[in-house]
């Protein structure tokens, strides 16, 4: 049972990775765009995500240590301090696309404006922070999570055509160069695969204490919160292109017809929550990844079961987060057009993310026997290379194609 | 010993298990004809700026100076206070590390238990 409960972990990891503000604007926005054409970046984001997500259970299931750890120990300061900004930097972005995500579903529900509402939500992540323990956020968000799957109820009532989406899933070219299009695949792809995630979940397994004996879990873990994330991405994408064809998505107050098209008055309320419940749990994860990477690579105390007063700088670094991150909220900063930004930036960051990942993996001092096989190295191989040539084109399609 | 390997970036933990920072840098002392002999290791942010680029260090140094409880006091472990090595360097007393732990100590006191809650 303990076991079975270990998925609240993947649910959390899966619901800040896939579920928050930047997957469902991108998926909609690529739905009403494109129909079915871009569903197999979904598919591919997600296969990714999943394989990643287990390499990084795996790295600290066997060695007790959190990529963040090892990321300074075995690569030294440079490199550490290179992927902290890196990541650090652009994380920053799209947490501030989260609070200010969150700040619209409250205000898609009271109609007060989004930028009133940027202190009282900055301080409700805070307190959750500051009061909760690591079990609480994993099942509190897993749990309140679930609410998003009324986009897979949406999918099946909008009963869309099985070949079309079938070809959807088959990777295929627009008929004439279309920047929009990769633009759109370029954000997908990096609103699925944030670094944070997996400096997220190798915390998480620390936090929950996994050890070798959790490897077998791990695998289950990892698939099902991501194939969780990932199918109800794709039910967003399906449900946008069947209920907002050929609709360009440019204002938030757009983005409940999705549901609102399928459930009537309570779509719109299905989608609030889940847009809420969504961006919140992602606002968490980030704040806290971000602050695991700078408490392990400096080797401070830290931990979300600890109390406040016994970990200050971890508690002030998440603080300062979420202050910095709520500023783009006050400021009134475009959410859709940060989003897409801080998509296509967090695409560019990935092979700083994800090249340490691929040698830790095959680092058998950390991992002895549980290092990556040849089949793990070939689908990393071809997630760093996928990473790298997203990095070569995120900037110039945001600008061209944004 | 590989300086790189086994000490370098490696996690530095207090007596009782706290954690105290990282190797951020090492002194070793050089006299003519002699092998080069580890004498302390370094744990603060301007030992870890300078690794990154020299005028980085002379930033962190010129702000800790100015805004560090210790007033940028550098801290250095001699060789002989750690007790065992490995994944982990074990300290025997946590007095040697005190320095490291001063911002610690100063945003608990003056900062965080002031917080409700805390």
């Amino acid at each position: 049972m303990k076991r079975l409960l270990h998925v609240a972990l993947g649910i959390l990891t899966s619901v800040g990775g896939f579920l928050e503000i930047g997957s469902i604007v991108t998926a909609m926005q690529a739905g009403a765009e494109f129909g079915f054409r871009l569903l197999w970046v979904v598919a591919l984001g997600t296969l990714c995500a999943i394989s990643l997500t287990e390499m990084a259970g795996r790295f600290s299931a066997v060695s007790q240590r959190t990529l963040g750890d090892a990321l300074r120990e075995r690569f030294g300061a440079r490199v550490f301090g290179l992927v902290v900004l890196g990541v650090g930097v652009t994380s920053v972005l799209v947490l501030g696309a989260e609070l200010t995500g969150l700040a619209i579903a409250t205000e898609l529900a009271t109609g007060v404006s989004f930028r009133l509402w940027g202190l009282p939500i900055a301080f409700l992540v805070w307190l959750i922070l500051w009061k909760g323990k690591f079990g609480v956020i994993e099942y509190g968000v897993a749990g309140l999570g679930l609410v998003t799957l009324s986009f897979l109820v949406a999918a099946f009532r909008v009963d869309p055509p099985g070949p079309a989406m079938a070809a959807g899933l088959l990777p295929s070219l627009p008929a004439e160069p279309d920047g929009r299009y990769w633009f759109l695949a370029v954000s997908i792809l990096g609103a699925t695969l944030t670094p944070y995630l997996f400096y997220f979940y190798s915390s998480g397994a620390i936090e929950d204490e996994w050890t070798i004996a959790e490897l077998s879990a791990n695998r289950i873990v990892a698939a099902v919160g991501m194939l969780f994330g990932g199918v109800l991405a794709g039910a967003v994408l399906v449900v946008a292109a069947m209920v907002m064809p050929d609709m360009r998505i440019e204002d938030y107050a757009a983005l409940p017809l999705v549901l609102s098209r399928v459930f009537g008055r309570t779509g719109f309320w299905l989608f609030v929550a889940s847009l809420w419940i969504g961006c919140l749990g992602a606002a968490l994860e980030i704040t806290l990844a971000i602050t695991y990477l700078l408490a392990q690579g400096y080797n401070w105390r830290w931990g979300e079961n600890l109390r406040p007063r016994e970990a200050a700088r971890f508690v002030l670094t998440y603080t300062a987060l979420v202050a910095v991150g709520v500023c783009f909220t006050l400021a009134g900063v475009d959410a859709l057009q940060l989003t897409n930004l801080a998509m296509a930036l967090t695409a560019a960051v990935l092979p700083l993310a994800l090249s340490p990942l691929l040698l830790l993996m095959n680092d058998r001092r950390y991992l002895g026997r549980h290092a990556n096989g040849w089949l793990a190295n070939g689908f990393a191989v071809v997630i760093v290379a996928v990473s790298l040539a997203l990095a070569v084109v995120s900037i110039p399609l945001a600008i061209a194609g944004g | 010993m590989d300086i790189r390997r086994d000490l370098l970036d490696m996690p530095l933990i207090g007596a009782d298990g706290e954690p105290m920072g990282r190797v951020d840098g090492v002194i070793a002392s050089y006299t003519d004809g002699r092998p080069l002999r580890l004498v302390w290791v370094e744990i603060g942010g301007a030992t870890f700026a300078r690794r990154i680029h020299p005028r980085l260090e002379r930033w962190t140094r010129a702000l800790a100076r100015r805004f560090s409880p210790s007033r940028g006091r550098v801290c250095r472990i001699p060789l002989s206070a750690i007790r065992t090595f490995g994944k982990r360097l074990k300290l025997r007393d946590d007095q040697a590390a005190w320095p490291a732990q001063v911002w610690e100590r100063w945003l608990r006191h003056k900062v965080v238990e002031r917080i409700p809650g805390s």
